[in-house]
């Protein structure tokens, strides 16, 4: 088993590299570096923008919680997909159209003030570095469960490839991994599908009554996973709202020429990643039927093994050949997947270290084109090996809390701000600087009070606070942007902001 | 792929350095063609927005607070909980390919005439 896994991921890996090794020849600029050039298909794009957003906590947590949770893990998953919708109606064209490299970019252009862009680009950072843990604390914890490899030394593999990826391939290459990753991705979960519903008649009818008669009729209600009925609406808002605070998606819109190929492209990402969280559902539900809730909380804790089990049993169970085959492919496709997630992480941070603070604030623009390059390069290191510290440090800690934290914080500081720079003309720098504030400390306060991290001693009692914090984060631009007081200027930049980001005048390729 | 060619063209998009001095944005903002644009997409967005998120969020709310009427079954073993999750993806398919539809027909041609009158504009200047 550990050979044949081995050996698929060696393949996959050889794949990437070789795709690195092609993108770094085309990645010699600063728009080649951050975004492809922006001259990616809809297609291309679309197929990325799920493989980014289908990380290991969809295809392997999605599973494990419908698995053992029913009903409230399906609920989870269809808010991945609904994430987009806000995205799509509001949020991406404009994003594309007054936007270069980084999610700070937008909010910089409307308050042209380098305050404004630190306050925006402490965001985007804190939130990559609370969703990089959990991936590489992931990565570790599957190499060891899976294959017996010491938890330090795929943590350290994992950031070495993510460097070796993002430092020499830039976007291009990045976005190529991701493509190849949402492939395996799609392809295995269709397998796996059509292979469990083949085994009850392709009847999805049979699976729910199989279910049913095993763990009854409680299994299959709300409640069991988020047992505080807030918590539900709570991870609903964060899901609806916070997805467009994650830097990682959007700086995805910046790789396509114009609002239109954005659009397009999240068609494409709607439909194969929403396909794929409602495959989770019927995958999961069947891991708990053929495998048994016992065996896979045995195997981990998290349930996050429900669907490598899966594959072991329809393959033909452990010990077989064909069971072997097939969790040696699942296992090999998650590890992918992690090294695709944080890929994308460390890109997204390392333009807001390069491109936000030094480019921009310290060197207030004034930074030759090569010079650039290298400092994206020199910071993507950087960031590797932050990565790889902190995924040492937390080994043994449960840090799946971290997602949750992530996407509240993102809904609660990043969201806000780029909401009311889009469309709000009052809004300004003390607005941006009292939004990222009141919302980034409400969120992670209140999380950190919460039984996420306090268990039974919890002070705050939802998971999730996002039905809080972000009511609290918009507050706090709204009291900043008042007591910053009116700035005919500022207002004024508004109509050009808003015409630009509404049209996409000055943004034709 | 898109051809080396085409890759080579550095994207025009704004920077945050790259203030056109010389448009009023201002008047720009209020030529007919831009105010058109505008009303279209508050008069089709706000609703379509606000409908998504009540659909999406009541199911939310519904699993939290009323969870006996999402335990009922509905068809066979499958209660009305699941099919109202079937249902949210279906609401979210449909309203992306409404969007998709309504802007490639409406938006972008109110935007390019838009862009057409702020050139108009610049070129009387």
């Amino acid at each position: 088993m550990r050979v044949l896994t081995i050996v698929i991921f060696l393949v996959i890996l050889g794949v990437t590299l070789v795709i690195t090794y092609w993108a770094a020849r085309r990645t010699r600029t600063t728009s080649e570096f951050y975004a492809a050039g922006g001259q990616l298909r809809a297609a291309e794009n679309g197929f990325a923008l799920a493989g980014d957003w289908m990380s290991a906590a969809a295809f392997l947590g999605f599973s494990g919680l419908a698995a053992l949770y029913g009903m409230d893990g399906s609920l989870y998953a269809v808010g991945a997909l609904v994430a987009f919708l806000g995205i799509l109606l509001l949020i991406a064209e404009p994003l594309r159209n007054t936007g270069r490299y980084t999610l700070a970019d937008v909010i910089a252009y409307r308050m042209q003030k380098p305050q404004a862009r630190l306050a925006a680009l402490i965001g985007t950072i804190v939130v990559n570095i609370m969703y990089l843990i959990p991936q590489m604390a992931g990565a570790g914890v599957l190499a060891k469960l899976l294959l017996g490899i010491p938890y330090s030394v795929s943590i350290v593999f994992s950031g070495l490839a993510m460097v070796v990826y993002v430092a020499f391939g830039g976007m291009l290459a990045t976005t190529w991994v991701q493509i190849v990753k949402a492939v395996l991705l799609l392809s295995s979960a269709i397998i796996l599908l059509v292979w469990v519903l083949a085994l009850f008649g392709f009847n999805p009818v049979a699976l729910f009554q199989g279910v049913e008669t095993r763990y009854g009729p409680e299994f299959l209600s709300p409640g069991n996973y988020l047992k505080n009925p807030l918590d539900q609406l709570s991870l609903g808002l964060s899901f609806a709202l916070g997805t467009a605070g994650l830097p990682h998606i959007m700086i995805r819109f910046y790789t396509v020429p114009d609002a239109k190929t954005a659009r397009k492209s999240i068609i494409w990402l709607m439909f194969l990643a929403g396909a794929f969280f409602m495959i989770t559902t019927i995958t999961g539900l069947a891991a708990a039927y053929f495998v048994g809730q016992e065996e896979i909380l045995a195997a981990d804790p998290g349930g996050n093994l429900a669907l490598p089990l899966l594959a072991q049993f329809l393959g033909g169970g452990a010990g077989t050949l064909g069971g072997q085959l097939f969790l040696a492919f699942v296992a090999a496709v998650a590890f992918a997947t992690i090294l695709a997630v944080v890929a994308g992480l460390t890109l997204a941070t390392s333009g807001a270290v390069a491109h936000d603070l030094y480019v921009n604030v310290i060197k207030r623009g004034e930074v030759e084109e090569r010079t650039q390059v290298r400092v994206a390069r020199i910071s993507t290191i950087v960031v590797g090996v932050l990565a790889i510290a902190l995924g040492l440090l937390v080994q043994g800690l449960n840090v799946a809390v971290l997602v949750i934290l992530a996407i509240a914080v993102a809904a609660s500081t990043n969201f806000p701000i780029i909401v009311l720079s889009l469309f709000w003309r009052r809004f300004n720098t003390s607005g941006v600087i009292g939004g990222v504030t009141v919302g980034l400390l409400s969120s992670v306060v209140l999380a950190l009070l919460g039984p996420g991290f306090l268990g039974e001693r919890a002070l705050f009692s939802l998971v999730n606070p996002t039905v809080l914090s972000m009511p609290l984060g918009f507050a706090g631009a709204v009291l900043g942007t008042f007591l910053g007081g009116r700035n005919r200027e500022n207002e004024a930049r508004f109509d050009e902001v808003a015409f630009r980001a509404q049209t996409g005048a000055g943004a034709e390729s | 792929m898109a051809d080396p060619a085409k890759r080579d063209q550095a994207r025009t998009a704004p920077s945050a350095e790259s203030a056109d001095p010389n448009v009023d944005w201002s008047e720009a903002a209020r030529q007919p063609s831009f105010r058109d644009l505008i009303s279209a997409k508050v008069k089709f967005l706000v609703p379509l927005v606000i409908f998504y998120l009540v659909f999406y969020l009541s199911v939310t709310v519904l699993a939290g607070f009323a969870p006996s009427f999402m335990a009922q079954k509905a068809v066979g073993p499958i209660n009305v909980g699941y099919l109202l999750i079937l249902a949210t993806y279906m609401m979210a398919w449909i309203v992306a390919l409404v969007y998709i539809g309504v802007a490639n027909r409406s938006f972008d041609p109110k935007a390019e005439r838009a862009i057409e009158a702020l050139h108009a504009r610049k070129d009387d200047a």
